[in-house]
């Protein structure tokens, strides 16, 4: 069926994801809005990747196409400045001994995972154990790191009630470095337990230091990220990343049974359940029934199911006035007072909230002067 | 369809709704806005250009607007929005117009990876392309509407070099000409016939003006130039014009140094810089007076190769 | 007394003296009347490099390896008159300026991440 973009409120990033054939029958302005979609939610160079890799980007029209390959030559760009980047952060660390496990994008693109396919992205994440955490930050700051969200709120907010340190910023090369020691906040209702998740991890290739994790926990920590990120301005480009992993290692033996099993071994059934049950729906992701099945005894009640139903459906969208009405920032914020609710007690988010929206009224500049 | 055959009514109401899509060479963009004085800095420098009202593709959306708190009102301030969001601080007062040069500038050199995109200056005469890749404040676009509209140069560009890596040839992107403080009355004496849009005074560059492109520039856009010359300009005050040669190794470097995407493009951009050099005669050049230069450039461009004096 | 047994307790200069050079990555370059340009891969950084530390370059990607290799793919005329008394004063480092700024300009491309010197 071809992309009808006669209405507003279109979600032409999602038709192409699951259907990349279907531009042959765009035209000139179906094109504009697929490209300003895509660009939007950060899956222009995906979409771009996908179309090269199926043989059809020499029949996309020329002035569309110029925005698809500047998509791909800028993603190429930065997966090569995130292995450089992953080499110093390497040799900082290596004298304290600690393995770091490379989280999301850093870790697509390192172990070859299908979602490295266009993934643009400026962060790397690692997890290391707790109890060395001390160790490597101060490693990383006597080789040119330096922490960011100087106020003493913030660096609470992340030491005490967070799974993170504050992001460190390189001084030189600019880069950020967000270094976990959990998946989730100590303060979140699920505890998926750290030292598992580390037990699992196995490194990249005999030979090097960083490892990955375990890959249904990876499948697992996608799903974890994205229902419990408090900043939605990714979900889209997270949601494809997890449809791109369950397409990728759907195939493993056993793996949708592990998955299952996985999940309730580390108190992740929810984020299981809402991740098969949302890139099936929103990106058709071949997911076996049984795997359904079973995942969906991990869910709520019906009625908290249509409501999150109707929450997620508006929120894995574009970030983009085509793809969205009224009802869309009423979902958005639901889900953003959700995130945090989920993350901390609730003495904790009425306080947190106050903060945020006092910082707000103070006035937020944005990015660069011209 | 051009953007003067629109009447000022026309113009107005396509600015405030579905946005006027203005072609610039190979880039066609939907701009939209309520400000006045942003509307008549497009009937005046954009009056040649192509246009569309309706909408097709386009390769940016952009808009110059007042914020939506109180300062749409009170310590008035403009921002401008690439399709929704907004990449930079707004800018007090009046200085919508080159907010938008500032901002379309902002949309090539950050998203048209197509191109090695350098910080120059571009110039063709006789089917050759002169290159002036300089910083801010080195007398680059001083120079380059000199020889624009007294020394018989076609603009291709006064800011953004559009270098396809493959070929090497230069795409024309021709745009208004920015000036700032002194510049503009040099230039204005210098060209009587140039057209000169609003002044703007209370930017943190000074005084600033921008010069329309000329109508043949605007016409011609659609053909490349394979490049010929690169030239350092540098502006000093009290010295004679000086066209000296310059190492084609440091030409090199100061392509690289003047590159917005030099880093996205990496080995390819390397090696079309390289190619690009290897076709180039590379010079510096200072200068305090317009006249001189000009005739200076006359000179190099009707010898086959630079003698010095 | 100390004694140096093992390869890595060698002093910097020595090993790169009597060590054995070799590229350490991809880059790219290009030369124009003796000035070169180079590119990094790993680093991505690009620089000039003068005659000698271009040349220098050249010579180990040509395959040169020792310090008189290199001196004599280098340079035209070293102060020894004939290449076998080059070989002998590089290698021990005695009286030749031109092995002086030869150790330099390899401990440029060190420093830029292009070459690098082990003991064999």
């Amino acid at each position: 069926m071809a992309p009808n973009i006669a209405s507003t409120n279109t979600d032409l990033v999602c038709q192409t994801l699951r259907h990349p054939q279907h531009v042959s029958a765009l035209t000139a302005a179906g094109w504009d809005v697929l490209i300003r979609q895509a660009r939007s939610a950060g899956l222009l160079a995906r979409i771009a990747c996908m179309l090269e890799a199926q043989g059809s980007m020499d029949f996309v029209p020329a002035a569309p196409r110029a925005h698809l390959k500047s998509a791909i030559t800028f993603a190429d760009a930065q997966h090569a400045d995130a292995m450089r980047e992953l080499a110093h952060i390497d040799r900082a660390i290596a004298p304290t001994g600690v393995r770091p496990v490379l989280l999301k994008g850093a870790a697509y693109v390192a172990a070859g995972l299908l979602p490295a396919m266009g993934r643009v992205f400026t962060d790397v994440d690692i997890l290391v154990p707790k109890s060395r955490l001390g160790e490597v930050e101060a490693a990383l700051m006597s080789n040119g790191w330096v922490t960011t969200h100087h106020s003493e709120y913030d660096q609470r907010y992340y030491r005490e009630w967070m799974h993170e340190l504050p992001p460190l910023r390189h001084v030189t090369r600019q880069t950020v470095l967000d270094v976990h020691h959990a998946i989730l906040p100590d303060t979140a209702r699920l505890k998926p337990s750290s030292a598992k998740l580390l037990a699992s991890a196995r490194p990249l290739l005999p030979s090097q230091r960083y490892a990955v994790l375990a890959q249904v926990d990876i499948v697992l920590h996608s799903m974890v990220h994205l229902f419990h990120n408090d900043d939605l301005s990714h979900s889209l480009r997270d949601l494809s990343d997890l449809d791109l992993l369950l397409r990728h290692l759907g195939h493993t033996p056993n793996f949708w049974a592990d998955l299952v099993e996985r999940a309730s071994e580390l108190d992740l059934k929810r984020p299981l359940f809402y991740g098969l049950r949302y890139t099936k729906m929103r990106l058709s992701t071949p997911v076996p029934p049984e795997a359904l099945a079973c995942a969906s005894q991990g869910g709520p009640g019906r009625l908290l199911t249509m409501v999150s139903d109707w929450l997620w459906a508006r929120a894995l969208r574009p970030r983009h006035k085509t793809a969205s009405d009224v009802s869309t920032s009423i979902a958005l914020f639901a889900l953003y007072v959700r995130a945090h609710w989920l993350r901390m007690p609730p003495f904790m988010l009425i306080r947190h909230l106050a903060v945020k929206a006092l910082r707000l009224n103070q006035g937020r500049t944005a990015v660069s002067t011209p | 369809m051009i953007v003067g055959d629109l009447g000022p009514q026309a113009l107005d109401h396509c600015l405030r709704h579905g946005g006027l899509q203005i072609r610039t060479g190979p880039i066609a963009t939907n701009v939209r806005t309520s400000i006045a004085a942003v509307r008549r800095g497009i009937s005046l420098h954009y009056a040649q250009h192509e246009a569309e009202v309706t909408t097709g593709f386009a390769d940016f959306h952009v808009s110059v607007e007042r914020p939506q708190n109180y300062r749409r009102w009170i310590d008035r301030q403009v921002v401008f929005r690439f399709d929704g969001s907004q990449p930079f601080a707004p800018l007090p007062g009046d200085q919508g117009f080159p907010m938008l040069e500032w901002g379309l500038n902002w949309c090539v050199s950050s998203h048209c990876h197509q191109y090695l995109i350098v910080h120059a200056a571009v110039l063709e005469r006789d089917g050759r392309a002169l290159i002036l890749p300089a910083p801010s404040g080195s007398g680059k676009s001083t120079l380059c509407a000199g020889l624009a509209y007294g020394g018989g140069w076609r603009l291709l560009s006064d800011e953004l070099a559009l270098i396809e890596p493959a070929t090497c040839q230069l795409v024309a992107l021709p745009r208004p000409i920015s000036l700032k403080n002194d510049s503009i009355d040099v230039v204005q004496q210098f060209a009587p016939s140039a057209v000169f849009g609003d002044v703007v005074h209370e930017t943190v560059k000074g005084r600033v003006a921008h010069v329309r492109p000329p109508a043949e520039a605007v016409l011609r856009a659609s053909r490349p130039a394979p490049p010929a010359w690169v030239v350092l300009p540098r502006f000093a005050a009290g010295v004679a014009a000086r066209m000296e040669p310059l190492s084609r190794a440091r030409a090199f470097m100061a392509l690289v140094d003047n590159a917005f995407n030099y880093g996205v493009l990496g080995r390819r951009g390397f090696n079309a810089i390289g190619e690009l050099i290897d076709r180039c005669d590379c010079h510096e050049f200072t200068y305090s007076n317009l006249h001189e230069a000009v005739a200076m450039f006359d000179r190099l461009a009707r010898s086959e190769q630079w003698l010095p004096t | 007394m100390a004694q140096f047994h093992h390869a890595e307790l060698r002093p910097p200069d020595y090993v790169a003296e009597h060590g054995r050079w070799s590229l350490s990555g991809i880059f790219d370059w290009r030369e124009w009347d003796g000035e070169f340009v180079v590119r990094v891969e790993g680093t991505a950084s690009t620089y000039m490099l003068s005659t000698l530390t271009g040349e220098t370059l050249m010579a180990l990607r040509d395959g040169a390896a020792y310090v008189d290799e290199i001196a004599t793919r280098v340079f035209e005329d070293c102060t020894a008159p004939n290449p076998a008394t080059a070989a002998l004063v590089a290698r021990f480092a005695v009286a030749c300026p031109e092995t002086q700024s030869l150790l330099a300009a390899l401990a440029t491309l060190e420093a830029l991440g292009l070459a690098t010197a082990e003991l064999t």
